[in-house]
């Protein structure tokens, strides 16, 4: 069931997913602008460089990476140095990489 | 003469034997090269991908906390020396690749227009560079003089005019050939661009489905000998991975758009997909093993293929690239002191009520958007500029942050709900253009306005108004999320750009606080 806060959306919005949270935005508008959609504390420690944002696959995005309907991002805590290796997003990517091996 | 004859004989008999000895040596080399060169077309050769993207004119270095709380990234001579080392390793099998949006997003290439990228980007001999929805920013006028500035050719195989005709001076491919193979780069833009950037700036073009495209320019390619076929798309990963999913014999996809990290490059369908994330944090570097017989890549970089660029006091880096960036920063303190302007009037801030340099700003974005009405959030207006000239340095002090102009529809119904919303302050209060509105702050919430006119006449509910704002409160930001519900939306300008741009006009300006927002205090 989407859940979009009583938003009805039109074809210039997008709805991406923050921290599995639907939030709608303009189309054009980047990974800070969701996050500043779903909550500005969040949006300021991301600018901050406290929190980082991972994008579907586990990989790390910038604040200003430009968003596609429906795309997924999960913000963490930074550990200082962007590691991703044992992170969720370590763990998302592996899961999702196991099937699509072939070099062409 | 026979003596001599007799004494020459074995002589010419040497020399006959050197003869025939040196037509078997040259034929020996000959068949060794021949043999060798044909050995050489079908062995596989190490091919290197070096690649940025969404550099955005950063070109200095700088201390990201996500990046590395201890140690600056970036900064252009620091990518130059990576460069060179990678170049080193493969010298006769590298290309140098570009993803686009290369030039927008800091003072000092925005000053200069990108000028500095460009003479970077030159100096380390780029070898393609896909033209990002961002180099459209400054209009085509800046964007062609950055492209006959480039000495290495701008792609775009999906960006046509009206008449479908390329773009002058763009190309869709270069083909370029690396140890003999010939390879295909081909550059996508995201179709994204139409919506997402100015319509003056991208008027009378057409930004296609890069599927569309790409079959017949590979095809082509192949026709011209190319075996190697790398897509530099500024489109965005997961856009990259459906193209790998739709678009058949693509080796490689160089990305950039979504300002991604791919540490680890993916493969979708066969085809590898990398990008290096943003701001020059990190250089790409991927090694294929390239088979030409088989046109298949037989080994890659799987694990840690970005390389990230430190520009701490003892990491190494470029002198030469140094002077570039530093050429233009000498520079810059000449353009900050540029006037901008002129005020009469001192220019003070109020975060909770109407303020004159509010005014001014809000008349500036009505202005540029020929809007009925602007709104500016007051947390966004960072320093008071006393009465005098304008120099450029206050303009981004006053607006130091990189917002852009949105234009939308809201009904008269939603504007009055922001102006109610106003009333509540919190984050500090909206400043505005085109509105006349008296609040009594004694009522309850939601009957806080009393009245709001607009152009003269009270603001109709069932209309609908062109309103004009910023990215922050387009997004929702200050929790003024009635913005997210506007309709027929435009993104515009840089705000400093376009406030720099309503002073030479406007000049001398004596903005004054004049009963916009009554009551408010």
């Amino acid at each position: 069931m989407k859940m979009n806060y009583g938003r009805e959306r039109n074809k210039e919005q997008l709805e991406v997913f923050v921290n599995d949270r639907p939030v709608t935005i303009f189309r054009g508008l980047t990974v800070k602008h969701a996050l500043l959609a779903l909550n500005q504390a969040l949006f300021k420690a991301a600018q901050d460089g406290d929190w980082i944002v991972r994008d579907g696959q586990g990989f790390i995005v910038g604040l200003e990476g430009a968003l596609h309907d429906g795309a997924r991002l999960h913000v963490e805590k930074a550990r200082g140095k962007d590691k991703g290796k044992g992170s969720k997003g370590q763990a998302v990517r592996e899961r999702k990489g196991k099937k699509e091996k072939n070099v062409f | 003469m026979l003596k001599k004859r007799t004494k020459r004989g074995p002589v010419e008999k040497r020399s006959r034997m050197k003869d025939a000895f040196g037509v078997a040596l040259i034929l020996s080399l000959l068949l060794i090269l021949f043999t060798s060169s044909l050995v050489s077309a079908h062995s596989p050769v190490r091919i290197t991908i070096l690649h940025v993207n969404d550099t955005h004119g950063h070109i200095l270095p700088s201390l990201e906390k996500a990046v590395d709380p201890d140690r600056p990234v970036s900064g252009a001579a620091w990518m130059a020396r990576m460069i060179d080392r990678e170049r080193q390793k493969n010298p006769r099998g590298t290309l140098l690749l570009s993803g686009g949006d290369m030039f927008q997003g800091t003072a000092l290439s925005n000053v200069f227009r990108g000028a500095p990228v460009i003479d970077v980007m030159n100096a380390l001999h780029f070898d393609a560079m896909a033209i990002g929805n961002h180099e459209f920013d400054w209009g085509r006028d800046a964007l062609d003089r950055l492209r006959t500035t480039a000495r290495f050719p701008f792609l775009s195989a999906n960006v046509l005019d009206r008449g479908g005709q390329r773009l002058p001076g763009v190309k869709p491919c270069v083909l370029l050939t690396r140890k003999g193979v010939k390879t295909a780069v081909i550059g996508v833009t995201t179709p994204d661009t139409a919506f997402t950037t100015k319509p003056d700036n991208v008027q009378g073009m057409m930004f296609l489905d890069p599927k569309a495209v790409l079959p017949r320019i590979i095809r082509d390619a192949r026709a011209e000998g190319a075996r190697l076929i790398i897509v530099l798309s500024h489109s965005g990963l997961d856009a990259d991975m459906k193209m790998a999913r739709e678009v058949p014999g693509i080796h490689v996809i160089v990305g950039g758009h979504s300002h991604t990290a791919v540490k680890d490059p993916l493969v979708v369908n066969g085809t590898i997909i990398v990008q290096a994330g943003c701001y020059g944090f990190y250089l790409g570097v991927l090694n294929l093993t390239f088979d030409p017989g088989q046109g298949r890549i037989t080994a890659f970089t799987r694990k840690k293929e970005l390389k990230k660029i430190y520009s701490g006091k003892d990491d190494p880096f470029d002198p030469v690239i140094e002077g570039v960036v530093n050429r233009y920063h000498g520079q810059i303190r000449d353009r900050f002191a540029a006037v901008a302007g002129e005020t009469r009037a001192d220019l003070v801030r109020n975060s909770r009520g109407e303020s004159n340099i509010g005014n001014l700003i809000c008349d500036a974005m009505r202005e540029a958007a020929g809007a009925d009405i602007a709104f500016q959030n007051s947390g966004g207006i960072r320093a008071n500029i006393p009465g005098g000239k304008i120099t450029l340095e206050q303009v981004y002090a006053l607006l130091p942050f990189d917002n852009t102009l949105v234009v939308m529809e809201l009904t008269g119904r939603q504007v009055l709900r922001i102006l109610e919303k106003n009333a509540a302050g919190g984050y500090g209060i909206l400043q505005v253009s085109g509105l006349r509105v008296t609040y009594d702050l004694g009522k309850p919430d939601g009957e806080r306005v009393v009245k709001a006119e607009t152009a003269g006449r009270p603001l109709e509910p069932e209309r609908r108004y062109r309103v004009a704002t910023n990215d922050f409160l387009a997004a929702g930001g200050d929790a003024f999320s009635i913005f997210r519900d506007g309709q027929n939306i435009r993104c515009g300008d840089d705000l400093r750009d376009l406030f720099s741009a309503y002073l030479k006009k406007h000049s001398p300006v004596q903005p004054e606080v004049e009963g916009r927002l009554s009551g408010l205090e």
